[in-house]
């Protein structure tokens, strides 16, 4: 099939292609296990974009700040506060009640006047999959 | 629109790859035109970003870039009177078999693709953060707040702002535009190292090349994930497989794609400085004064563009640095012990033996070995001199960047296995194309 090159040329062309093959075959498995992977629709960037694109469509054009609060007990390299920051781009978010009017809330629960009197913030609004938006106790408009 | 905005800065760039280095026809060029079609690729997206970076508006800047390129087409790339030597033709289950790893590839890279249309965790948390602040009404220096300093906005913005471009042309932020570029970059990375063996070593040899990427899934397959490291790695292949193919071609103007595709390493990554200046120290080294002129010119657009970000937008964020033993310890453990290549077998030991079988061919050129370990040594002193993710990601990133040039070198260097018949093979008679 390879004449008329030499058997051991023809060895060396045989093992480069037998472990592409092998590779890319592992590739394709996968990349079909990736696929099959369930994640909910909430998940990941977009899944965050779609969770807060309400609440997003409700603060005053122009929002420049904004709290972040949430009742998570871990995050992990603060991947869900990024994600929330990816979704409210290009307002800039700050952990707690923030500095300015309003506060997003990442929740697992829903929120306790408890839980809202430690944070300084009460509840404006709550959507489903856990958004709540909050407004800071206190602040007076500049 | 967006897709029409991939697809015009890739034009753009192959017009300007053929100008600087014509084909003998007007008709596709199967010897080369694999290598300008990636490396065009690579350089149109690349130059389109520096407009992107400083104006709001797209179409203007890309339009007059692609009329640009054209002129310099039209001007400098009208086919040349060549004598090309006929080819021996690769065996034809050689090129079905890789053709077949080709079908099978593509949807497996689709498949990987699809379901993180965002990307990885550093590319929506760094690089499409940033495109979606700057469309959605934000400032760079608002980027340099500290509560984005997770963000990086000390990197430089190539491939940020290559994103940002395509939604400017769709009038959408859609992730279609960073997938669309991520596929882009692995293609054309398979396309450079298949393209410019192709032209140098001939069909066989390049298919291996072709057999030898693929294999490296790690590498081909990671552009899925849309890290940066691809277009990095991409650029880095594009600058240095134009320097062997100057010195194997005899074509001096091939040095102009050098500087090009080194001057947008710094562009793309704050590392491509440790890079390019390898790159660009071997190319005034070889290139005598036409080629050493070539190559500064072709760096300035994208080198400057990176000095005058480091220098007055990047804002200063402390980093950390990595030690040698904990760096070199993790690259030999990749080499050694993890898969570059998709299945688990380690490359050291396939392209060993495969070196034993085959051999190097006669004129050897050192300068092409000594170029591949610089590259290696800049890509180990850019880890040194700081990073925020010392040890195996370090190490890995690296191989990376360095892993298609090693492979270029290779494939330059290998036996073809024309070459390894005893007395040579017959060359087909015929129609030399003059």
């Amino acid at each position: 099939m390879l004449q008329p090159f030499p058997a051991r040329v023809q060895a060396g062309i045989y093992l480069l292609t037998g472990v592409a093959i092998l590779s890319v075959a592992s590739y394709l498995l996968d990349a079909i296990a990736f696929s099959n992977r369930a994640e909910p629709a909430t998940y990941g960037a977009g899944g965050y974009m779609s969770r807060f694109a309400a609440l997003r469509n409700d603060l005053p054009p122009g929002t420049k700040t904004l709290g972040y609060i949430t009742d998570m007990e871990k995050d992990p390299g603060d991947v869900e506060f990024h994600l929330t920051q990816y979704a409210f781009a290009p307002a800039i978010l700050d952990k707690g009640a923030g500095k300015g009017r309003y506060a997003i809330g990442n929740m697992v629960k829903d929120p306790t006047a408890e839980f809202m009197d430690k944070m300084g913030v009460t509840a404006v609004k709550v959507y489903p999959n856990g958004v709540v938006l909050f407004e800071r106790k206190g602040y007076i408009q500049p | 629109m967006i897709v029409l905005a991939v697809l015009l800065s890739i034009l753009t760039g192959f017009l300007l790859v053929r100008a600087i280095w014509p084909a003998p026809s007007f008709a596709w060029d199967n010897r080369g035109d694999w290598f300008r079609l990636g490396a065009g690729a690579m350089l149109g997206i690349g130059l389109a970003s520096i407009p992107a970076f400083f104006t709001a508006q797209a179409q203007p800047a890309d339009l007059a870039l692609f009329a640009a390129a054209a002129v310099l087409f039209a001007l400098f790339g009208r086919p040349r009177t060549l004598t090309i030597d006929d080819e021996y033709p690769a065996p034809k289950i050689l090129t079905w078999t890789l053709l077949a790893l080709l079908v099978v590839f593509a949807p497996a890279y689709v498949t990987m693709a699809q379901p993180n249309p965002y990307g990885e965790l550093d590319t929506w948390r760094i690089w499409n953060f940033r495109a979606r602040f700057l469309y959605r009404g934000g400032t760079l220096a608002e980027l340099a707040n500290p509560a984005l300093q997770y963000t990086h906005p000390e990197l430089p913005y190539l491939v940020t702002s290559s994103v940002l471009r395509t939604w400017r042309w769709g009038g959408e932020e859609s992730p279609l535009g960073a997938m669309l570029l991520a596929g882009t970059y692995g293609f054309s990375l398979i396309a450079i190292l298949y393209g410019a063996i192709r032209a140098m070593r001939g069909q066989a040899q390049s298919l291996l090349m072709l057999a030898a990427i693929l294999a490296s899934t790690a590498v081909t397959g990671n552009a899925a994930t849309q890290f940066a490291d691809i277009p990095f790695a991409a650029l880095v292949a594009a600058a240095f497989a134009s320097l062997l193919m100057a010195w194997n071609l005899s074509e001096p103007r091939l040095y102009l794609l050098t500087g090009l595709a080194a001057g947008l390493l710094p562009w793309t990554k704050n590392e491509g400085w440790f890079y390019a200046v390898p790159l660009l120290a071997v190319a005034l080294w070889k290139g005598k004064l036409s080629g050493a002129l070539f190559t500064v010119l072709g760096a300035i657009p994208g080198a400057a563009t990176a000095a005058y970000f480091l220098l007055n937008v990047a804002p200063a964020i402390p980093g950390t640095a990595a030690t040698f033993p904990a760096l070199s310890g993790a690259i030999v453990s990749r080499l050694l012990t993890l898969n570059l290549f998709g299945w688990v077998i380690t490359p050291v030991v396939i392209l060993a033996i495969y070196t034993y079988f085959v051999g190097f061919r006669r004129n050897r050129q050192l300068a092409s070995g000594i170029t591949a370990a610089l590259l290696l040594i800049g890509g180990i002193a850019s880890i040194l001199y700081r990073d925020d993710n010392p040890g195996d990601s370090a190490a890995f990133r690296i191989l990376l960047h360095v892993w298609p040039a090693i492979l270029l070198v290779l494939f330059v260097e290998y036996k073809t296995p024309e070459e390894c018949v005893l007395g040579g093979i017959p060359k087909p008679t015929g129609k030399s194309r003059k």
